[in-house]
C-alpha cells in the first residue's frame, strides 16, 4: 500500500509505529528527523504522489487539539474542536481541501496517542466539548493501518462529557453504541462518487455501513456535504435522495448535515494544480469572506434540492444546513 | 528535457550515447560547490518552477560503500557538513535498489554499513530543489570502491558506468514514459475578438478551462459568440451568456 514509510527518530520506539511497520513489512523504511522534512517539502507533485503515497510516522510535540473554523458545522453542539491525530487521507477526492492545504499526497500518522488523550482530558476539565477526530483525515479509512479510531472510541466511552464525531467515507464494520460517539457517514450520489471521489467505497457500500451501524444502535449522522454542482444536479440529487430515503431508516438517524462545496480562497490555486482536469474545482467560484463558494443562486438550489426532500418526508428537525 | 549531471568526464563518457536534443549531459567537476554551481548555471535566475515542470534532472556517478555493490538510487541524501537530510520522491522509479547517500568534501575512509558516500549528491539535490519538484530529481550511484580509491582510475570509472548503462537507460526511459505533458490552450484570438480587458481574459480562461473539464469545447463556446461582438461591452455580455450556460445562471 505504501512504497515508502518515513519514520521519525523519536517515533521509532512507539508501540503504534511497531505495529504499523509489522503490517507493512514490504515497504521501504526510511528514518527521518522530523516529519516536516518530508511532508512540507516545497514544490511536491500531489498528482504523482497520489499514485503511490508514502506514509510518515511521527510524534506530535505541538498542539494536538484545535478550535474548528467557522465554516465547519458545529451541529448545535457548541465548543467545536478537532484533533489532528493524522494528516491527509488515503482517498483522493478531487474537491478535498486537504489537497489545497497540505501540498502533498503523503499521509502522516501521529503515534503518540497518549499525549492526545492527555490534552483532550485537560480540555475537558474546562467543560463539555464536541470533538471531530477525523477532520484532517479519514480515520475510518486508516482503520486497517492504525488503531486511532478505536483509541478515540475507547476514550469517549469513558468520558461522557466529550461528544466525539468520527466522519468517514469508508466502510465501517464495527461501531460502538455510546450516545456520545457519532458516526458521521458522508454520502454522495454514485455519479459524484465515480467522478470526484476516486478510490472511495460506492454509495451502496456506504449505505450498508450506515444500516449496520443503525441496526447496532449506534448514533449515526448523515453528511451530504459537500454538494457538488454538475449540469443535471437537480435530477442527480433527487434520485440520490430517493435512494437514501428508501434504503435508510432516517427516523433512527441522529441528524443530517447539508452543505455545498466551499473552500478557503488560500487553497483553491493549489487544489486546481492538484486536480487540473476536475470540474469540481475548476468551477468559476465566487469569493465570499475569504472563501470560494458557488454563486448564491446555485448554492440555494443545490441545498434546496435535498433540504426540500427531507423536509417533505418529515425529517426537517434533523437537518443542519450550512448556507 | 532531461539534464544528466556527472562530476567527471570519465563518468559522462559512456552516458554520451544517451545524448539527444532532449537529453543534455553536464560535467560539473568534483565536489559540492561545483555541483551546485553547475545546476545554478544550467537553470539561471528568472526561471520558475512552472517553467521547469517538464524537466527531469539526474546526478549519475560513482560512489563509495563499505559493502554495497552495484547501481542504486538515493532515497535519502545527507549533506554531511550541514547535517541536512533531503528526500527524493521515487514514485516514477521501479526495480532499482535504494540506499542513503551521504555527501561530504572528502573521501570517507571509515564508511558506515549500508550507506553510499559521494561528494556531489546533496548540493546537486539542494540546488535542483529550488526549481524542480522532488519527484523529478534523481541521484543514481554506482559503487566503485570501499573508501580506498588508489586503484580507481578514469578508465575504471568509465567501465563501471558502462556496465550499468543499460540499467540507467531503462530508468531514464521509464521516467520519460511516465511524464504527461499537459496541453496548454491559447486563448489570444478569443481575447482579441472579445476586446478583453485583463479581468475579462481571466474570466474567459477560467470559463473555457471549466468547460473542457466538463467535456465541452471551451474555445468553441467562445468562438461561437465572437461574430456578434463589436465592443468590449458586447464582449462582457457574451461572457455572461457563456457563464450562465456553463455555471447554471
Amino acid at each position: 500500500m505504501f512504497g515508502h514509510i518515513y519514520v521519525e527518530d523519536k517515533a521509532r520506539d512507539h508501540a503504534m509505529t511497531r505495529r504499523i511497520l509489522d503490517r507493512f513489512s514490504d515497504s521501504t523504511v526510511i528514518g527521518i528527523r522530523h516529519f516536516k522534512d518530508v511532508f512540507n517539502r516545497p514544490g511536491q507533485d500531489v498528482l504523482i504522489q497520489g499514485k503511490d503515497r508514502s506514509l510518515i510516522l511521527a510524534v506530535n510535540d505541538g498542539k494536538k487539539i484545535f478550535e474548528a473554523s467557522p465554516v465547519c458545522q458545529d451541529m448545535g453542539l457548541g465548543d467545536f474542536f478537532y484533533a489532528e491525530s493524522a494528516m491527509n487521507c488515503i482517498f483522493s477526492c478531487d474537491y478535498c481541501f486537504l489537497k489545497g492545504m497540505y501540498g502533498t499526497s503523503n499521509v502522516v500518522i501521529f503515534v503518540n496517542s497518549d499525549d492526545y488523550l492527555a490534552e483532550c482530558a485537560q480540555r475537558l476539565d474546562k467543560g463539555p466539548m464536541y470533538l471531530c477526530a477525523s477532520f484532517n483525515t479519514d480515520l475510518g479509512a486508516l482503520n486497517g493501518i492504525c488503531e486511532w479510531q478505536s483509541i478515540w472510541e475507547d476514550f469517549a466511552a469513558s468520558h461522557t462529557e466529550l461528544t466525539l464525531e468520527l466522519r468517514s467515507k469508508s466502510v465501517i464494520h464495527d461501531t460502538r453504541t455510546e450516545d456520545n460517539i457519532i458516526y458521521a457517514f458522508t454520502l454522495s450520489p454514485e455519479k459524484i462518487i465515480k467522478e470526484f471521489e476516486k478510490g472511495t467505497p460506492s454509495l451502496d457500500k456506504r449505505i450498508e455501513s450506515v444500516n449496520r451501524a443503525l441496526a447496532k444502535g449506534s448514533s449515526v449522522r448523515l453528511c451530504f456535504d459537500p454538494l457538488i454542482y454538475i449540469k443535471d444536479f437537480e435530477l442527480c440529487y433527487n434520485e440520490f435522495a430517493d435512494k437514501v430515503i428508501r434504503d435508510i431508516d432516517i427516523i433512527r438517524v441522529r441528524d443530517i448535515s447539508i452543505g455545498s462545496f466551499r473552500i478557503s480562497s488560500e487553497y483553491i490555486a493549489a487544489l486546481r494544480r492538484a486536480c487540473p482536469d476536475s470540474s469540481a474545482v475548476l468551477y468559476p467560484f465566487e469569493k465570499e469572506n475569504g472563501f470560494c463558494v458557488y454563486p448564491s443562486g446555485i448554492r440555494s438550489r443545490l441545498i434546496g434540492t435535498l433540504e426540500k426532500r427531507f423536509v417533505e418526508e418529515g425529517f426537517g428537525s434533523k437537518l443542519y444546513v450550512m448556507r | 528535457m532531461i539534464y544528466i549531471f556527472t562530476a567527471l568526464e570519465c563518468e559522462a563518457k559512456p552516458l554520451r550515447t544517451l545524448e539527444s536534443d532532449d537529453v543534455k549531459i553536464i560535467v560539473t567537476g568534483t565536489g559540492r560547490i561545483n555541483a551546485a554551481f553547475a545546476v545554478g548555471r544550467t537553470f539561471p535566475s528568472g526561471l520558475t518552477r512552472s517553467d521547469l515542470k517538464d524537466t527531469l534532472v539526474f546526478n549519475i556517478g560513482c560512489c563509495g560503500s563499505r559493502e554495497l555493490d552495484g547501481l542504486y538510487i538515493a532515497d535519502k541524501i545527507t549533506d554531511e557538513p550541514s547535517g541536512k537530510d533531503m528526500y527524493p520522491d521515487l514514485q516514477r522509479i521501479c526495480n532499482v535498489r535504494e540506499a542513503q547517500v551521504i555527501s561530504s568534501d572528502r573521501v570517507n575512509k571509515d564508511p558506515l554499513s549500508g550507506i553510499l558516500y559521494d561528494m556531489e549528491a546533496s548540493s546537486f539535490f539542494q540546488a535542483s530543489s529550488k526549481l524542480i519538484s522532488p519527484d523529478r530529481i534523481f541521484v543514481l550511484k554506482a559503487v566503485s570502491d570501499n573508501g580506498y580509491t588508489e586503484d580507481i582510475t578514469p578508465s575504471v570509472i568509465t567501465s563501471l558506468i558502462s556496465r550499468h548503462l543499460a540499467e540507467i537507460k531503462e530508468i531514464t526511459d521509464s521516467v520519460i514514459t511516465g511524464m504527461t505533458n499537459r496541453e496548454y490552450r491559447d486563448y489570444e484570438d478569443i481575447y482579441e475578438g472579445f476586446h478583453a480587458s485583463e479581468s475579462m481574459k481571466v474570466q474567459i480562461r477560467e470559463l473555457a478551462e471549466y468547460a473542457y473539464s466538463t467535456g465541452q469545447d471551451g474555445r468553441e463556446l467562445f468562438c461561437k459568440e465572437m461574430n456578434d461582438i463589436a465592443s468590449r461591452k458586447d464582449g462582457k455580455e457574451a461572457i455572461l451568456r457563456v457563464r450562465a450556460y456553463l455555471c447554471g445562471g
